[in-house]
């Protein structure tokens, strides 16, 4: 049994899927320090709020650890998401959840071994901390050595939307270990350089770092850091970034798509109601909402049955709107960045720490793709067998809405530009879809001849 | 918990001689985030204190509203720059 690809980093322990149990092996030089941890009322506390992960004894499980190794087990996540696929607003929430943690437990005297991004995973909208291993014993006069870590994986990414209006999807998913400090600090323009905040974490730290001053670092480590000052540190950034919003969401092209659409009220009531008797039928554990938009689907897919349902759309606006709609009305749905046409690759270390979407899509049960196939099929020109090729492979059922060529949306798609989709059409669709799976309906919803498509493939 | 006695030893250990090993990290820390913690965090730690500290001067003063967050939340709400 080998451990996870993704789990190599911190010596202190591994973590292994046995047959769909998630066990933790902690090394045996670890032990001390995660069990003087893990008894810490502050880190029990957050635990019960749901906060940080559970965890739990797992001496029963068969995992080839090393000697010596203490097993526990974590429940399960429904599904594993990355900060390079995470909204402005997701992001800075598992910022906020990380210092929030921080502040409470070193308060408790416990600090934490990193601060890295992947180490908050989102059930729902709601951060939870997944790393059992990052808890330590504080020792008073320590720093804190997952500053830098926490910049180049939360504050720079929220800086380069907040400031530049730069998002920081493309960035992170090429550079999994964030946006480099030195980096940030070249690409902020003179007019937004005065500020403290700006100053102590991104300008000062960037020129110390270029001018290599090892021998200053190791002297200033020499002398103890106040609890206070860490702590300082700490809630000095939990404010600042408790204040940055995104800029330039609020103008992408469609973000107010769901108010203000091609469809009449009687055909978009139409539409809803195949969402409804499908998740209905289906009664999907996870259901995967292809151009999920601001999620009006998703919620509709939520009331009737599907227990959860994580959304995709490439417009960081109407993410932004999807993450409130998930937020303010409880939702278990999750929004998040993915450009179909070029989605989440397996990469990191050997190719495979990452997961691709296509290989996180087994915990799919079901999956709805509205208004949706011709920005892959004519947007992007990806001939239409592939396309349903890609999307049926994804979950064994699903609806797709198929949209036609003398649809309004479609042909402002073909205004200008060449026609050279000669095979698009509807009977083409299906007959398609056919190869991999039965068509169970086709029902027109719109006068232009939209059609939604249930298929399954079981 | 014998976890909190090694933490109080070292504690003592580091008030007696001013001084602490560097803990090392599994992770590179960076050189710049290190060299400059002391004096941000001395300054974040201090606009803090005089946060909470005005609060509770504000909070005595006639006419002065009753808030539902306490100091620490109310000084945390403001961005110290």
């Amino acid at each position: 049994m080998a451990a996870d690809p993704a789990s190599f980093r911190d010596p202190a322990g591994r973590v292994y899927d046995v047959g769909g149990r998630i066990v933790r092996a902690v090394a045996r030089s670890a032990t001390a320090d995660f069990e003087c941890a893990w008894n810490n009322p502050a880190l029990k506390e957050l635990v019960s709020a749901g906060y940080v992960i559970d965890t739990v004894d797992a001496s029963d499980a068969a995992v080839d650890a090393p000697e010596g190794a203490r097993l526990v087990e974590h429940p399960r996540l429904p599904f594993i998401s990355y900060p390079y696929e995470w909204s402005f607003s997701l992001l800075k929430r598992a910022a906020l959840h990380h210092l929030d943690l921080q502040i409470s437990l070193l308060e408790g005297g416990v600090a934490l071994s990193d601060a890295t991004a992947y180490n908050v995973q989102f059930v729902g909208v709601r951060p939870v901390f997944i790393d059992a291993l990052s808890f330590k014993p504080y020792v008073e006069g320590e720093y804190w050595n997952g500053h830098r870590q926490f910049c180049e994986q939360f504050l720079n990414p929220l800086l380069m939307q907040a400031l530049l209006g730069a998002p920081h999807n493309e960035w992170f998913r090429g550079s999994l270990e964030g946006v480099p400090t030195p980096m940030l600090a070249r690409l902020i323009p003179p007019a937004k350089r005065f500020s403290f905040n700006l100053w102590a974490h991104v300008l000062a730290p960037a020129k110390a770092q270029s001018s290599g001053v090892v021998e200053k670092a190791k002297r200033a480590i020499a002398r103890p850091l106040p609890k206070s000052s860490y702590l300082g540190l700490l809630r000095q950034l939990r404010a600042w970034i408790a204040t940055l919003a995104p800029l330039g969401v609020d103008k992408t092209v469609w973000r107010d798509y769901a108010d203000n659409n091609s469809y009449a009220s009687d055909e978009a009531k139409a539409k809803e109601r195949i969402i409804a008797d499908f998740t209905r039928r289906v009664s999907p554990k996870q259901l995967w909402d292809l151009g999920c938009n601001t999620g009006h689907y998703a919620e509709t897919a939520l009331a009737n049955g599907a227990r959860s349902v994580i959304g995709f759309d490439a417009d960081l606006g109407a993410l932004e709107r999807a993450f409130a709609r998930a937020d303010e009305r409880k939702l278990d749905f999750l929004p998040l960045y993915q450009d179909a046409a070029n989605p989440s690759p397996s990469q990191g270390w050997g190719g495979v720490e990452r997961k691709s979407l296509a290989d996180r899509s087994n915990s799919a049960e079901a999956a709805i793709a509205l208004a949706f196939v011709h920005h892959i099929a004519i947007g992007r020109n990806v001939p239409l067998d592939r396309f349903v090729d890609w999307l049926v492979a994804l979950a064994p059922t699903g609806v797709v809405e198929f949209v036609p060529k003398n649809d309004a949306m479609v042909q402002r798609l073909l205004a200008l530009r060449q026609d050279i989709f000669a095979d698009y059409a509807l009977e083409t669709f299906k007959a398609l879809i056919g190869r991999h799976a039965r068509v169970i309906s086709s029902e027109t919803v719109t006068a232009s001849g939209r059609a939604l498509v249930i298929y399954d493939r079981r | 918990m014998p976890c909190i006695s090694v933490t109080k030893i070292a504690a003592v250990a580091a008030v007696l001689s001013a001084m602490v090993a560097p803990a090392y990290a599994y992770i590179d820390p960076g050189m710049g985030s290190l060299a400059l913690q002391a004096l941000i965090g001395a300054v974040a730690g201090g606009v803090f204190a005089a946060r909470m500290w005005w609060a509770r001067i504000v909070s005595f003063l006639p006419g002065a509203r009753k808030k539902p967050s306490t100091d620490a939340d109310a000084a945390s709400d403001k961005t110290p720059s």
